[in-house]
């Protein structure tokens, strides 16, 4: 991104130095500047988090212990669900939001820059706090993403400096969250009424109230757990009058949000992306929104479907069933209106256009299996198995991760001035949603055939199923070094982007040169 | 044409090869029990409602994605709402959710409805194994994962049943209500049995039930379904259904076994017995954690090898198998095993690898240490 | 109001920013209490 450092224009500022080299990168507060922080910081992660992964299938290929004892095993599928949450998948869609919401609503920063700093720099430190406890006494935290008490309270020293790397990502998901409803509420462009918006912007406004209502929520139970386990309290400790169950419901209470919070901006990213390579406006804009906002308040009222064996009363049971049943509906709806939005298009497939087309296709088949999974009898029996780690990785992986490299392909040029290699980036694209399926999809059928979640070893009917799995998820983590080479490839080079780049493309961002002016929209535009 | 004709001659090999022993089971288990038989054919409805809507989406979808391309020459139109066609593709999903969730209610309510049981067991989870009291019978055991750790350790060629095989199977007869009343000793564990449809929580501090009713004769296998530690994957659950009769004798042969258990506890054994069968108290419950060459894991286990404990005052060892250590997993045996089993263990540590003490531990030193308060930790 | 000053209001960010924080605070104030109970 050197290149963006210089293109400063006339509009210059004499009047305070610009740092360059690591300070520039340390005391930035260009929303331009975040944006590629975060991104990179994501992208890393991704490497982390998803060279833990190859650990476990490289375990899990045959039956028997080969590679790790049962306890790093543990910690390797707990520290992939963290980092990939909340080091990968939510500060991706930060640096989307960094580097778009300004630019699609014509303001020329972020509501507050210098918190927009602050948010992004303590990621790192909770990221280095994360990844070194694998060194630490007893090893890294290994009672699965969820922190379960009482198990969450017999760990080691790491699982205390987890809780506070937890507090860390949280506190900056509120302030980045404070900065997004600020600034699309406060400083949209003359004219851009709410309504005219991009939709990426009404997914990301969303998401930023769900994140400001559950951030604090987590922050109290991992207090809890933090306190349980140094100073004598016992909220979850049944001993002392407390409930492990409670834990499960104030978690749940944050988490189920939390998985809205993981796919709205890639719905977002999405509604940009279709429109602009069918050449036809997006159906439905405003129940896209009204959809979306639906989505956003019913996941407030879901949460015990992730606690259907706990044992609750049969009026629980049922009242939850029949929650998480319907947010199908405004899920089914935005399916329909982006299909309805290709249909009649003329369309091309760039790989930006096939990433989205692969997003709408397979992220459905996860919304099938959580649509299974909300059925509570069905739950009983596939919950903690194979069947909810398919669902879940078919939302996040072709759902989130996706659209992520979607958006990234979509918008690189507007970031770098520089087309990507579109031979590279299709040859990324297809072995990416061909590895993907070889891996989650057998594990439907694990699941199905009993096999547990979190286990190193297993019984020897799931061998081949498995097998199949680590084949995939060879063949889909090592694609990804395609992507960063294309990445690296495009920052450095390539043909020439214009302003507009694609040729259907609508919005403010497009009116700007490609690679964006370090400074733009200093002065609003008027739209009509 | 000769390489082709090799090429399938090695898939056709290999293809039998796989079929030979190759598992593809791709739907839930064969039930084996009202409930479990219930479930299965909820959940074909519902994939045949998925698998409905999908083709109807993804079908119109793929045809756009041929025929509205723009290398075809397709002009894009203009359209961007429709508020009728919106209408319907609300309310007609949302008829179809309401056909589904009649028939689920149906089986939630019948899943927690554990009233006019015919015989009750307590199930209790523990770091990592289960206990099974038959609460109107008087029969209590553990029950522990029976394969060796050496298939484990791929040093040996796994069993049919591995990782789901236990040394003291849960017997129920065949036909009768059972219920469970589900709880934990240390951390959330989860009992299921997939084929017999019953799957809860075991939660410290906590009695929640469940019920099932196995409705043939056969061996039911399952796993603990909650992250509970490092052996979460080794503490499976085998219930054996048999016929009444079958189930009465079962009972009386587990009250005989309990009378000579308890007689042992009054006997006083010599120093080989005490280590032959220190040595298989303490594979069954120890080596998991402190490894079968009493080295440990550094950082998560001591070694019990050449440590202060096992070599010091007797008293003080006796007393951390006993208690447990609070705050980790070592918990307190003397819930779990016999005096006689924790005298046994408690020498065979004493007299094994490094360590040669040469120190007997009777039963009724065990017995003694129980009515002591424990140590201060 | 004008079309142009209903869209930006730079003026109230800070309130905006105020009263999302009061809300946060808020919510982690009330988990803790409800775990006492």
């Amino acid at each position: 991104m050197s290149d963006v450092a210089h293109a400063h224009g006339h509009d210059d500022h004499g009047h305070h130095a610009h740092p360059a080299g690591f300070m520039r990168w340390l005391t930035t507060t260009n929303h331009k500047d975040i944006g590629s922080l975060y991104l990179i910081f994501a992208l890393i992660m991704l490497f982390a988090a998803g060279a833990m992964a190859l650990m476990i299938r490289a375990e899990l290929f045959k039956p028997g212990l080969q590679l790790v004892h049962p306890d790093f095993f543990n910690q390797l599928t707990t520290m992939h669900g963290l980092i990939m949450i909340f080091g990968v998948i939510m500060p991706a869609f930060s640096g989307f939001a960094n580097w778009q919401v300004p630019l699609m609503l014509g303001a020329p920063d972020m509501a507050f820059p210098r918190m927009n700093n602050w948010a992004f720099w303590i990621l790192p430190v909770a990221g280095v706090l994360l990844m070194t406890s694998f060194l630490l006494p007893g090893g890294a935290v290994a009672g699965g993403w969820t922190m379960y008490p009482p198990l969450y309270i017999q760990g080691g020293i790491s699982y205390d400096l987890t809780i506070l790397a937890v507090h860390i990502m949280g506190l900056s998901s509120i302030m980045g969250s404070i900065n997004i409803i600020t600034t699309i509420l406060n400083m949209r462009a003359p004219g851009l009424t709410l309504m005219k918006m991009p939709l990426f912007c009404w997914t990301w406004l969303i998401t930023a109230y769900l994140l400001i209502a559950t951030m604090p929520v987590l922050a109290g139970a991992v207090t809890m757990l933090l306190t349980d386990r140094n100073f004598g309290t016992h909220f979850f400790n049944a001993a002392g009058g407390g409930d492990p169950v409670m834990f499960q419901h104030i978690f749940w209470f944050f988490a189920h949000p939390e998985v809205y919070i993981l796919i709205l901006p890639a719905f977002g990213i999405v509604s940009q992306i279709i429109p602009t390579f069918a050449r036809k406006p997006l159906f439905g804009y405003a129940s896209m929104v009204y959809a979306t906002a639906s989505i956003a308040i019913l996941s407030f009222i879901v949460w015990a479907h992730h606690m259907f064996t706990v044992g609750m009363p049969v009026a629980a049971q049922l009242f939850f069933m029949f929650s998480t049943m319907l947010i199908a509906v405004p899920t089914g709806v935005k399916v329909f209106n982006w299909v309805a939005t290709m249909w009649r298009g003329s369309m091309t497939f760039e790989t930006p256009m096939l990433f989205a087309i692969a997003f709408v296709c397979l992220f459905t088949i996860g919304g099938f299996s959580g649509l299974v999974l909300a059925i509570a009898p069905v739950d009983i029996q596939l919950h903690d198995t194979y069947y909810v780690v398919a669902h879940f990785h078919y939302v996040l992986v072709s759902g989130a991760l996706f659209s992520i490299f979607a958006g990234v392909y979509y918008w690189l040029p507007k970031w770098t001035g520089h087309m990507y290699n579109e031979t590279l980036g299709k040859w990324h694209f297809w072995l990416s949603v061909i590895g993907m399926n070889i891996v989650f999809f057998p594990m439907h059928f694990l699941g199905l055939a009993g096999m547990p979640r979190r286990i190193p070893d297993y019984a020897l009917q799931f061998t081949e199923f498995n097998q199949i799995a680590t084949v995939g998820a060879f063949i889909f983590g090592f694609s990804q070094l395609l992507f960063l080479a294309v990445v690296l490839k495009t920052i450095k080079g390539g043909a020439k982007a214009s302003s507009k780049v694609w040729e259907g493309a609508e919005g403010l961002e497009w009116t700007v040169p490609s690679p964006a002016p370090y400074h733009t929209f200093e002065t609003a535009p008027v739209i009509k | 044409m000769k390489r082709m004709g090799q090429g399938a001659a090695l898939a056709a090999a290999w293809g039998a090869s796989q079929s030979a022993f190759a598992e593809y089971a791709y739907n839930l288990q064969e039930p084996a029990s009202p409930i479990a038989a219930q479930v299965f054919h909820l959940h074909n409805l519902i994939m045949l409602v998925c698998l409905g809507i999908f083709v109807v989406v993804f079908g119109a979808m793929f045809y756009s994605l041929i025929k509205h391309r723009k290398s075809v020459g397709h002009q894009a139109a203009h359209f961007h709402e429709n508020t009728t066609v919106e209408v319907v593709w609300t309310v007609i999903p949302f008829i179809i959710l309401m056909g589904m969730a009649y028939p689920a209610a149906k089986v939630v309510i019948a899943m927690k409805d554990t009233s006019n049981p015919d015989m009750t067991i307590k199930i209790t989870g523990y770091q990592w194994k289960w206990g099974y009291d038959y609460l109107n019978e008087g029969v209590s055991f553990y029950s522990n994962l029976a394969t060796p750790r050496e298939q484990i350790q791929n040093a040996a060629t796994k069993g049919e049943h591995y990782l789901l095989e236990v040394d003291e199977p849960m017997v129920v007869p065949v036909g009768k209500r059972v219920r469970l009343l589900i709880t934990a000793n240390d951390v959330i564990h989860a009992w299921w049995v997939p084929t017999l449809g019953a799957k809860q929580d075991a939660i410290p501090g906590f009695i929640r039930d469940a019920w099932f009713e196995a409705d043939r004769i056969g061996t039911f296998r399952g796993q603990c379904v909650e992250l509970c530690g490092k052996d979460h994957g080794f503490m499976p659950i085998v219930v054996n259904v048999v016929s009444e009769a079958d189930y009465v004798a079962w009972v009386a042969k587990k009250k005989g076994a309990a009378a000579v258990a308890a007689a042992d506890d009054a006997k006083t054994f010599e120093l080989p017995d005490l280590i032959a069968r220190g040595e298989k108290i303490y594979a069954a419950n120890c080596a998991a954690c402190h490894q079968a060459n009493g080295m440990g894991l550094p950082g998560a286990f001591p070694a019990i090898s050449g440590s202060k404990v096992a070599t010091g005052p007797v008293d003080a060892h006796i007393d951390i198998v006993l208690h447990g250590k609070p705050g980790t997993a070592m918990a307190a045996f003397g819930a779990q095993l016999s005096d006689a089993d924790i005298a046994a263990v408690v020498t065979y540590q004493r007299n094994a690898w490094d360590n040669k003490t040469g120190d007997v531990v009777q039963p009724a030193q065990i017995a003694a240490a129980q009515g002591a308060a424990p140590a201060a930790q | 109001m004008s079309d142009a000053a209903m869209t930006d209001r730079r003026g109230r960010k800070y309130l905006t920013a105020a009263l999302l924080a009061l809300f946060a605070l808020a919510l982690f104030l009330f988990t803790l209490f409800n775990g006492l109970q």
